[in-house]
């Protein structure tokens, strides 16, 4: 089953699905799944912020680290070691690391579900436009769960 | 009227209409919307016979106990969560204590993320970088886990991840500044700094 909304963690991910009376959250690091759910009607306040991401600047770095090393090693593979590869792959490097400082800024949106059984939070780095959709999704399935019952 | 905290200066804030907002406090911008939770589910049909009332709602059918504090719970407050069967005030309170692994906000552990990226920072040329990041995610993870029920073993390995990327940092930014210092020499055409050179002539 696709899930409404996902995020890639260092062990695997989080989906998020919105079912009809609840949406659920499955966390899935290697073979384990942890379950938990929130129903629909038992939700008080919704409250959605966006905020910066240490997680998505880290993973921006690796991205420049990993494509550095690869213009290195080209570099070093046709042709005889110069220090002007040092200076090319600094700037791509550079670029990328531009690239992540920006996603970092960019940031992730956290919606918190406070509901009469606890609270739970969502947290995703999908597009502004793909995270609004899925809010305006889950505050429709809300109001339609609460006004059915 | 809602009342909610900002989530970033946690000051107590008074919505009357759903929709974005500004905290009065920091400035910063978050939305809210208020619902109106229905406690129906598990609610006892009229004019049935109550055996075991939950202990928050009397009118509802108990479906079980708690089973860290024992009170009854009915479908409404019984909350399964880690194989078990809480009530919402153990559930808030080990919520709380950071003792849930399944809602625990720090999904993150700092320990081994600084610990690897210390060890990256050994990584030829962008260690330098990697060294830098390790110190000042190490502290920010410092900062984020005094928030979190302490941690000792992941205390230690932040500093140690931490320790382990200034060692790198500073010998890839000497390695560096030494293939720069030759890099320049060769171009202005004198040769690099060589022991032979240094040598008396016979």
């Amino acid at each position: 089953m696709k899930a409404d909304m996902r995020r890639g963690h260092i062990l695997g991910r989080y989906e998020w699905r919105l079912e009809s009376d609840h949406v659920e959250c499955l966390d899935r690091r290697g073979y384990r799944e942890i379950f938990d759910r929130v129903f629909y009607d038992e939700i008080e306040t919704v409250l959605v912020f966006r905020q910066a991401d240490p997680g998505l600047f880290l993973r921006g770095l690796l991205r420049a680290a990993v494509g550095g090393a690869a213009l290195l090693t080209l570099r070093a593979a046709f042709s005889a070691w110069k220090p002007v590869g040092l200076i090319e792959a600094g700037y791509f490097g550079l670029c990328l690391l531009v690239l992540a400082f920006l996603s970092f800024v960019r940031g992730r949106t956290i919606v918190v579900l406070k509901a009469l059984p606890g609270t739970r939070e969502i947290v995703f780095n999908a597009r502004r436009r793909v995270g609004r959709a899925f809010v305006a999704r889950l505050l429709t399935a809300i109001r339609f769960a609460q006004a059915r019952a | 009227m809602v009342e909610v905290d900002c989530p970033h200066c946690r000051a107590a804030q008074f919505a009357d209409v759903d929709g974005p907002r500004l905290c009065s406090a920091c400035g910063s911008s978050f939305e809210v919307y208020g619902f109106r939770a229905a406690a129906r589910r598990g609610a006892a049909p009229e004019g049935s016979v109550v055996r075991a009332g939950c202990a928050e709602h009397p009118g509802n059918l108990s479906v079980g106990s708690c089973e860290r504090c024992g009170s009854f719970v009915c479908s409404l407050c019984a909350t399964p969560i880690e194989a078990r069967i809480l009530c919402p005030r153990c559930f808030e309170r080990l919520h709380e204590a950071g003792q849930l692994r399944t809602t625990r906000r720090e999904s993150l552990n700092w320990g081994r993320l600084v610990m690897v990226l210390g060890l990256f920072a050994w990584f030829p040329f962008y260690g330098c970088g990697f060294g830098l990041a390790a110190v000042a995610i190490g502290l920010y993870g410092l900062r984020q886990m005094r928030k979190a029920p302490p941690s000792k073993a992941r205390r230690v390995a932040v500093i140690t991840g931490m320790t382990l990327g200034i060692a790198g940092a500073l010998v890839w930014i000497v390695v560096l500044s030494f293939m720069f210092y030759s890099s320049v020499q060769a171009r202005k055409g004198l040769p690099a700094p060589s022991p032979a050179a240094a040598q008396p002539a016979r």
